[in-house]
């Protein structure tokens, strides 16, 4: 469960002192109240002497959300022609304890000109994208890239699983070929 | 009222100055802490405070709905203190009372100072508090069993929260109060301190104290809640122990 502590690693809890500020920086986990350093979540704390900094290394895991740069794994729910509106419940290869919302505008969805977020993705699809903005009410995505697109995607005529064949989808039942917008490993992510 | 004192002589302190449970006016219920009891919540600790027994779990921080209580600066805590129907001597109804919803105010205000709200800006931290068996002193119990889940979910923090009533029953100032003082007892005080800084971040009362019996029952809460605090880093070190040893 825990890893292994490191030497001179100690197990603290939020408000164990960790030394003063003459000492070192606070670093991760870590914060300053009237030049004491003080820890901010249960974890083993280390004192780097070269960087002069302590941080705490957290133990019990730390909150999940999606911050710049993450790659996350969401459904996509509404979409319009500019704008595609994605339920996040994926952070990386982790399942988020709840949902975060994000949207994807259509000069995200790839390299190439875009007319509509409809010709990339529709209701329904599993995608993978990266968070590049979390300034805004609800985080921004892009699905530019060879790695980011749908990874799943069901046939809007009858429902089948739409497979890769070539460069297409084609649904598994009626045979129907989409337009997507997938990513090179499409049908084999994993959560 | 006088048919009522005729039917039974209640002795909260006895001739030796022991109370109904047999403590010593600055004693303790046997606390028992433990964290990480719940798989489904980011962080959750169970709590009994002698015969109170409190489940508390912690989601998030998670997207806030309704959106519109999203602050674009810092996290909103949202705190649910619930009575389970089967916690009291008489069902209760499970449907939120006027006392349920002011302790979830007063509970959360407790824990508010401790959190690091500023990191997480737009999202909630909720708190989920139930009453499986109350014996007096929920609120406290409930206060530190919501100090110990947030601990677990990883959430940063100032630190820890510890909290217990404290009050007088039969003209003496005692720690810890169960049920049956805190109803015929005359001072019921709730406390919940932050130890390491010796914050207090909730105080209220029920009752009358004296100036003098206010100061001696805060001194006692304060020792007391040092107490409860040290139990708290043991709950939270011990998830560790078996695995190193």
């Amino acid at each position: 469960m825990a890893s292994k502590p490191r030497e001179r690693a100690k197990l603290v809890v939020p408000g164990d002192e960790l030394g003063v500020i003459e000492e070192f920086f606070p670093g991760e986990n870590v914060y300053e109240k009237e030049g004491v350093l003080y820890a901010q979540c249960v974890g083993y704390a280390s004192p780097n002497l070269r960087s002069k900094t302590v941080s705490v290394k957290p133990a019990l895991g730390t909150p999940k959300y999606p911050r710049e740069g993450d790659i996350v794994y969401g459904q996509v729910m509404d979409i319009t022609d500019k704008v595609a509106t994605i339920r996040i419940f994926g952070l990386g290869k982790k399942i988020l304890s709840g949902i975060f919302t994000g949207t994807l505008h259509v000069s995200e969805v790839s390299k190439n000109y875009t007319e509509s977020v409809l010709d990339a993705f529709r209701p329904g699809d599993i995608v993978r994208a990266r968070v590049i903005n979390v300034k805004n009410r609800v985080c921004q995505l892009s699905t530019v890239g060879k790695e980011l697109g749908a990874v799943y995607a069901l046939c809007t005529k009858c429902g089948g699983e739409l497979v890769l064949k070539g460069r297409n989808l084609v649904c598994k039942v009626c045979k129907n070929v989409e337009r997507r917008k997938f990513a090179e490993d499409y049908g084999g992510a994993r959560i | 009222m006088s048919r009522a004192e005729d039917k039974k002589v209640i002795r909260l302190i006895s001739e030796d100055g022991l109370r109904v449970d047999g403590r010593r006016p600055d004693e303790l219920r046997p606390i028992k802490l433990e964290v990480g009891v719940l798989e489904k919540a980011d962080g959750s600790a169970y709590v009994e405070y002698g015969r109170t027994k409190i489940m508390a779990a912690v989601f998030g921080p998670r997207e806030i709905h309704p959106r519109h209580l999203a602050i674009s600066e810092k996290a909103v805590i949202r705190c649910r203190y619930h009575m389970a129907p089967f916690s009291t001597e008489q069902r209760k109804s499970p449907a939120p009372s006027r006392r349920e919803i002011e302790l979830s105010k007063v509970i959360r205000e407790a824990l508010e100072p401790a959190v690091f709200t500023e990191y997480y800006p737009r999202t909630s931290i909720d708190i989920f508090i139930e009453v499986l068996q109350s014996d007096g002193g929920t609120r406290c119990a409930g206060i530190t069993a919501a100090s110990l889940a947030l601990a677990d979910a990883g959430i940063p923090m100032k630190d820890l929260v510890a909290s217990v009533a404290v009050g007088k029953v039969d003209g003496v100032v005692v720690a810890d109060l169960c049920d049956v003082e805190d109803k015929y007892g005359e001072a019921d005080m709730p406390v919940a301190l932050m130890p390491k800084f010796g914050e207090i971040t909730l105080l209220q009362m029920d009752g009358n104290l004296s100036q003098s019996e206010f100061e001696q029952a805060l001194q006692l809460a304060v020792e007391s809640c040092q107490t409860i605090y040290g139990k708290q880093r043991e709950a939270l070190l011990n998830r560790f122990v078996q695995v190193e040893v």
